[in-house]
């Protein structure tokens, strides 16, 4: 049959099998890598990815792949596809952090762009007490170091 | 010499503190052990044991002295440790919540804009590492905040530096641009050392920044060979010396957009020479917008044409463009590469220009544009009269060439409506441009498209007709 309908299953942490097309494994770079490599088992264990994420990850990639086949009326795909992003990401602090450093360790470039932009975005404006508060991060600064912290960047604490 | 043993016990350092440490073990261990009870009574009997080494030293004054140093400096030095223990628990804290590593959490610190990534810097010490890389500051976006920081970013970013924006896009209504506190040489670090950090920069935004130096800014600009998107906005510079300096030293650029503050000199074939020899001569450039420019009509035919590789053109807010030039542009047997075709709020368009250009485009000219926009607060004019709903053929034109998206929307300033422009993305700053101006606009309009009379002489490349646009536009920059 056609490459284009090969299986192959990709293993997450626990030893779940996912079973996606070639296309979509292919969306994972250091997939497409091993599959060049001639690594050319069907099942590959991606050992730093729990089962949940590497689930998201897969619907995310599918997602891409199928709205990349579609031919033609490219600007209605694109909006959809912006909009199917965003919901994706709208996820909680600790989902997103895994989502990313999945994405940046299976090479997942679109992915690994919209999970940093959000947080990004979440931090974007915001006072560093907010930021604390958000991420749950405590200052570990002394005063004194604080102090000249702030004082190099007193502007950026001008309303 | 030294024994292998002496010199195994270097590294634990204080020697003299290696015969008691197994003593202040036991002391400092029973000390943390100490059973829980009231702070009164802990500190009356610590008062009470300190009473009773000083009594025991009573006559010896230098003796009890030292003894109350070495107390507080003891003391000083447990409330020291137990800090900085509560600080590392912290950083281990931080970086359980906070798991990305370094090299992400500065991918994300390289989307902020500078004032958002100054503040991020102060949450953590982690956080303040990883805002330390050059990478952060890649892009240096300072339009949220007006400071005189520019040049200490410029330094973070060192080889990393690719784009810098500064000043504010806003502009409050017809008002003077905030300002800066920018002086002149704020972009001098760009051309230290021949240009070294210049050379790295591919895209340079400066909104309402004035004065700018006219002179210094070209030379900075000279060193900026690899720029390939430049955007000023409330420019007040003499902007044919600024095409002059693209032409020869910034052959790449791909995106040009200029908003001039106050409208120059008209740009005809004469003075625009430049301009033409810029766009002919520049063979990366796909996007140029020139907002505000006292284009004549004879001016931007050439712009069209002179340019095989154009596919962006954005004349918008052109007090003197007639549209003469669209019906000339679609006589040419030159097929022009031109996607995209902007020329929104031009205060003189004439609605039979823009009727030629629907029927250019019914002819089936014009094939490779996509999208035209000729919207106006000020409607089209015909005969020296402001016609808010001109009867074009859009309904023929989108069955016929339904390839072309044509903007047409000429909201009546009566009803209080002002012609939005909608656009996305990268375009959304340049509605905010377009924007102020249409306030403007709308807070200057009173009566006087209905006085805008037959002073205007058609087809005339001269672009008569436009004394009074002067006055209203001198109007709006007084404000």
């Amino acid at each position: 049959m056609s490459e284009s309908n090969k299986k192959i299953s990709l293993i997450s942490s626990e030893g779940e099998a996912f079973e996606v097309s070639e296309a979509v494994a292919r969306e994972f770079e250091i997939v497409a890598h091993m599959l060049e490599d001639g690594c050319s088992g069907s099942s590959i264990p991606i050992t730093t990815v729990d089962s949940n994420i590497l689930g998201k990850v897969i619907e995310y990639c599918t997602k891409h792949v199928e709205v990349g086949n579609v031919e033609g009326n490219s600007e209605k795909a694109e909006k959809d596809l912006e909009e199917f992003d965003k919901r994706f990401i709208a996820v909680e602090m600790n989902t997103l952090f895994s989502l990313i450093l999945a994405a940046n360790y299976l090479n997942v470039k679109g992915l690994l762009n919209i999970g940093c932009q959000k947080v990004a975005d979440t931090i974007k404006d915001m006072k560093p007490e907010e930021v604390r508060s958000i991420f749950n991060i405590e200052n570990d600064y002394t005063p004194a170091e604080e102090e000249v912290v702030r004082k190099e960047n007193e502007w950026a604490f001008q309303p | 010499m030294d024994s292998p043993t002496t010199t195994t016990q270097k590294p634990s350092s204080v020697s003299t503190t290696v015969p008691g440490f197994n003593h202040s073990h036991v002391i400092f261990s029973s000390l943390l052990s100490f059973p829980n009870s009231s702070p009164f009574s802990i500190a009356s009997s610590f008062d009470r044991e300190l009473d009773k080494a000083l009594a025991s030293a009573s006559g010896d004054v230098s003796a009890q002295d030292s003894l109350l140093d070495r107390t507080l400096q003891l003391a000083s030095l447990l409330l020291d440790s137990t800090k900085r223990c509560f600080r590392k628990r912290a950083s281990a804290h931080n970086s359980s919540s906070w798991f990305l590593p370094p090299d992400l959490t500065i991918k994300v610190f390289s989307m902020l804009d500078t004032k958002s990534l100054m503040q991020a810097s102060v949450c953590c010490t982690m956080f303040n590492k990883c805002a330390m890389d050059r990478l952060c500051y890649t892009h240096i976006d300072l339009t949220t905040a007006d400071s005189g920081v520019v040049c200490i970013m410029i330094h973070r970013a060192g080889k990393e530096l690719r784009s810098l924006k500064l000043g504010r896009v806003a502009r409050s209504d017809g008002s003077d641009p905030t300002p800066s506190l920018l002086n002149g040489s704020f972009l001098s670090p760009l051309s230290y050392n021949h240009g070294f950090l210049g050379s790295r920069l591919r895209s340079l935004r400066l909104y309402n920044i004035r004065p700018i130096n006219c002179t210094s800014f070209t030379e900075v600009l000279s060193v900026c060979s690899n720029l390939t998107d430049l955007r000023i906005t409330g420019l007040n510079c003499p902007v044919m010396l600024l095409f002059k300096t693209l032409r020869e030293k910034c052959r790449l650029i791909e995106n040009l957009c200029l908003e001039a503050y106050q409208a120059s000199g008209t740009v005809d074939a004469k003075t625009g020479s430049p301009l033409i020899e810029f766009v002919t001569n520049s063979y990366n450039l796909t996007s140029l917008t020139l907002i505000s420019f006292r284009l004549t009509d004879g001016l931007a035919l050439n712009l069209a044409e002179s340019s095989s590789k154009l596919k962006y053109l954005n004349l918008s807010r052109s007090p003197t463009l007639n549209g003469r030039f669209l019906r000339d542009l679609g006589h040419s047997c030159k097929e022009s590469s031109l996607k995209t075709l902007i020329m929104r709020n031009c205060y003189n368009l004439q609605e039979k220009e823009v009727m030629e250009l629907c029927n250019s485009l019914l002819k089936g000219k014009f094939k490779s544009i996509r999208h035209i926009d000729v919207s106006s607060n000020n409607g089209l004019l015909t005969n020296g009269v402001r016609f808010y709903k001109p009867e074009l053929p859009l309904k023929k034109l989108k069955e016929e060439r339904s390839d072309v998206t044509f903007v047409a929307d000429f909201p009546l300033l009566r009803s209080g409506k002002c012609y939005r422009v909608c656009d996305e993305g990268d375009e959304e700053e340049l509605r905010e441009i377009e924007m102020i101006e249409a306030k403007n606009d709308g807070g200057n309009e009173d009566d006087s498209d209905d006085e805008e009379s037959d002073d205007d002489d058609d087809e005339d490349d001269t672009s008569d007709g436009t004394g009074e646009e002067d006055d209203s536009e001198e109007e709006d920059m007084e404000f």
